[in-house]
């Protein structure tokens, strides 16, 4: 099933709406439709192919299950023995555990279909829910916004504030504003400030604007610096992704895989029990899409070998290259396993066809710009360089 | 909840100054260990265990062991007392790579501040990228070691919050150093005999309004004024600062104004402060020795409890063996010896015999 060709898919968002209001379609290859759902599916398979989306696809499995594999872990240590539990069915359905997009896919989705709403209402329709999963910074931030507190407190009174959360959204943001990269950091800022702060916040905003910048028609290193200017100097983030960078001007011109050690070194800290730290999987995500020139496999199969990280660089590398790349230059194969959303995280969005959220995305954002000015899309198209 | 104590320090004479120095390091040390063996248990767990946890836990020969808290207090005591007003990042950056990063095999006792440090500090960092680079720059590990600025710079919460800055930045940033500076400014003020709500407001003075430690010791005065019992301030106190999804009790917010509240609600009576901070829960040995240093420092070495203080030892050197042996009243008197010197000399220098802080 290669998904966004297919309108059963669409999840009440029709993949055809992507030949709306000016400008080629997604059947273009480098199109802004393309790689509009390049990003989009970029990131779907970098959070499929990361060890932890089968953890957080597993949710939908009976609890049990679960505690039977917590069970199999400490039978592990107490035996000794080496064979560790990988997550399994028994006598459950088997299709979550199948490879497939888990809790970033989803949250770029939630994102993608609420653009233009208030954020920190939207974040707040979630307060009350007890069938939603989300990362710590956000499931934070839905605490104090039920305290009563608002943005940016609720990013900012948060002990991970420092996460990835909000850059995983970004994408969304940057999808939405084609070569304005300023435009789409400021709109991921306050879509950010709900649920991070600081380096969360930054990583938010270079992540929007790369992907603004990608999906305008900018090539990698254009882009990269796209994002790379909204790192405040003298912060961490800015530190590690800067160091990240050159170790590869240093390995010039070595493959993605091979700066995999230096990688770890540079962004890995080891001290802490998360891995979702923003300056540790932005760097990664910067570098390998650096040095695999935008190409999308070699990025995204280096990021999921730094384990610790494996939760969500490679879907921040996969939404990098893919929306350097553009959704056609994705294998078929691939593109398959984008979707459907698997409902771990947002149980509503449960078989919705990520390709056609990012074509309603695509459709909207064009006829936003056609309603500002017929010139936007025209500068879109004259920076493209496929 | 109780009233509060109002009672000045007789003046500023060295005797006074050396008992509420003495007072403070000694509540500090019975804080850890009462707190200690309640590290990361919930207040229900506690109540369960021991009903009211209210006696150290001592070893066959009567002597409380403590933790990271009072050895890292010592620890950084030691080198302010050395250093005094002219301590720099450097002398901080040089005595963890004397004693912290020569540690070999496990770091016991530390937590994700001191290891991230001793990380950032083997990548070739300097200060304050030591204290950024790592993720824990909230961690509490500055304010469990705050209390020896407050005593040196006694009757001078600012200069108690820039000397703590600069040690902190070693190892933390934005919330952790907020917290640090909380402490070591209310200290400072019961040093000179304010009473706990003046204690209070000098630690808020020295944090902006509009921060997570700002709004949550906010959150621990409210709660301190309108609790009817440590009960209720407990909830009210959880309810308000501590994340219900983070499964970690390190945040420097939380533990700050879980230990404002205790000392507030207490009246700034150190058994009844320490108390309440360790029954909370969370990082209990930590919350309980800033709050004891906070009533020490107001009430003095006699406002401790004599069963309490006849436990406190010298430290071991478990978490930092480079203190071991060490008691925490030799590192007051030097704390205070340093801070009259430091005194004396400004006043040389100025001429004009400033006034001493407190007098």
């Amino acid at each position: 099933m290669t998904t966004g060709d297919n309108p059963a898919h669409g999840g009440g968002t029709q993949p055809k709406a992507a030949t709306g209001t000016g400008g080629p379609g997604a059947d273009a290859p480098g199109s802004v439709a393309d790689r509009v759902r390049g990003a989009f599916a970029g990131l779907a398979i970098g959070d499929a192919v990361g060890w932890p989306a089968g953890r957080h696809r597993s949710a939908l499995l009976a609890p049990w299950t679960r505690r039977l594999g917590r069970e199999l872990d400490l039978f592990a240590e107490e035996h000794r023995v080496t064979t560790l539990p990988v997550p399994f069915a028994l006598n459950q359905p088997v299709a979550p555990l199948a490879m497939g997009p888990s809790d970033d896919a989803e949250w770029l989705a939630w994102t993608a279909l609420g653009i233009g709403t208030d954020r920190a209402e939207a974040f707040a329709a979630l307060a009350g829910r007890a069938d939603v999963r989300a990362r710590i910074s956000v499931r934070t931030a839905l605490d104090n916004l039920a305290r009563g507190a608002r943005p940016p407190h609720t990013g900012h009174d948060n002990p991970h504030f420092f996460d990835d959360a909000a850059a995983v959204r970004a994408v969304a943001f940057g999808a939405a504003r084609p070569g304005d990269p300023e435009g789409a950091a400021d709109d991921a800022q306050a879509d950010a400030e709900v649920t991070n702060s600081g380096d969360g916040v930054s990583a938010a905003r270079a992540m929007a604007a790369a992907v603004a910048a990608a999906v305008g028609g900018a090539g990698p290193a254009e882009a990269l610096a796209a994002g790379t200017a909204h790192l405040p100097a003298g912060s961490a983030i800015n530190a590690v992704v800067g160091e990240a960078l050159a170790e590869v001007e240093r390995a010039a011109p070595a493959q993605p895989f091979d700066l995999v050690p230096a990688l770890e070194a540079v962004c890995c800290d080891h001290v802490y029990s998360y891995g979702t730290a923003a300056q540790a999987t932005l760097g990664a995500a910067f570098a390998l899409t650096g040095a695999a020139g935008g190409a999308l496999g070699p990025a995204v199969s280096a990021a999921a070998c730094l384990a610790p990280l494996a939760d969500s660089a490679p879907a921040l590398t996969g939404a990098l290259a893919g929306a350097l790349g553009g959704h056609l230059a994705i294998a078929p194969a691939w593109r398959a396993r984008a979707a459907p959303l698997a409902g771990c995280c947002l149980p509503e969005l449960a078989g919705t066809d990520l390709v056609g959220v990012a074509d309603a995305l695509a459709a909207s954002s064009r006829s936003d710009r056609g309603d500002r000015s017929d010139n936007d899309d025209r500068g879109a198209g004259a920076r493209r360089n496929p | 909840m109780r009233g509060e104590d109002t009672g000045r320090a007789p003046g500023a004479a060295p005797e006074a100054w050396r008992d509420r120095a003495r007072g403070a390091l000694l509540g500090l040390a019975c804080g850890d260990a009462l707190g200690r063996p309640a590290e990361n248990m919930t207040p229900a767990a506690i109540a369960e265990r021991w009903g009211r946890l209210t006696e150290l836990a001592v070893d066959e020969r009567g002597t409380a062991a403590g933790t990271d808290d009072t050895e890292y207090s010592v620890f950084i005591g030691l080198l302010l007392a050395e250093h005094g007003r002219g301590l720099r990042p450097e002398h901080v950056v040089a005595a963890y790579e004397r004693d912290v990063l020569t540690i070999e095999g496990p770091m016991r006792g530390a937590g994700f501040s001191e290891l991230g440090t001793v990380q950032a500090l083997r990548r070739g960092l300097a200060p304050p990228d030591t204290g950024r680079r790592h993720l824990h720059g909230w961690s509490d590990g500055l304010a469990m070691r705050a209390a020896p600025y407050g005593v040196f710079a006694a009757g001078d919460p600012a200069e108690a919050a820039r000397l703590i800055e600069l040690e902190g930045q070693v190892s933390h940033a934005g919330e952790g150093l907020l917290g640090g500076r909380a402490v070591a400014a209310g200290v400072a003020a019961a040093m000179a005999g304010a009473a706990p709500r003046e204690v209070a407001a000098a630690a808020r003075e020295q944090v902006p309004a509009d921060s997570w430690t700002g709004r949550a010791l906010a959150h621990a005065v409210r709660a301190a004024d309108e609790a009817p019992d440590t009960a209720a301030l407990g909830a009210a106190l959880h309810a308000a600062v501590v994340p219900a999804h983070y499964p970690w009790t390190d945040l420097a917010p939380e533990a700050v104004a879980l230990a404002f509240g205790a000392y507030l609600a207490a009246g700034g009576e150190v058994e009844e402060a320490v108390v309440t901070a360790a029954n909370m829960g969370r990082d209990a040995d930590t919350t309980a020795a800033i709050a004891g240093a906070l009533a020490g420092a107001g009430r003095g070495a006699s406002g401790i409890p004599r069963r309490w203080a006849a436990a406190i030892g010298p430290v071991t050197g478990s978490c930092l063996p480079s203190v071991a042996g060490r008691h925490v009243t030799e590192v007051a008197d030097l704390l205070v010896a340093a801070g009259a010197a430091d005194r004396a000399a400004e006043a040389e220098r100025s001429g004009a015999g400033r006034r001493t802080p407190g007098g």
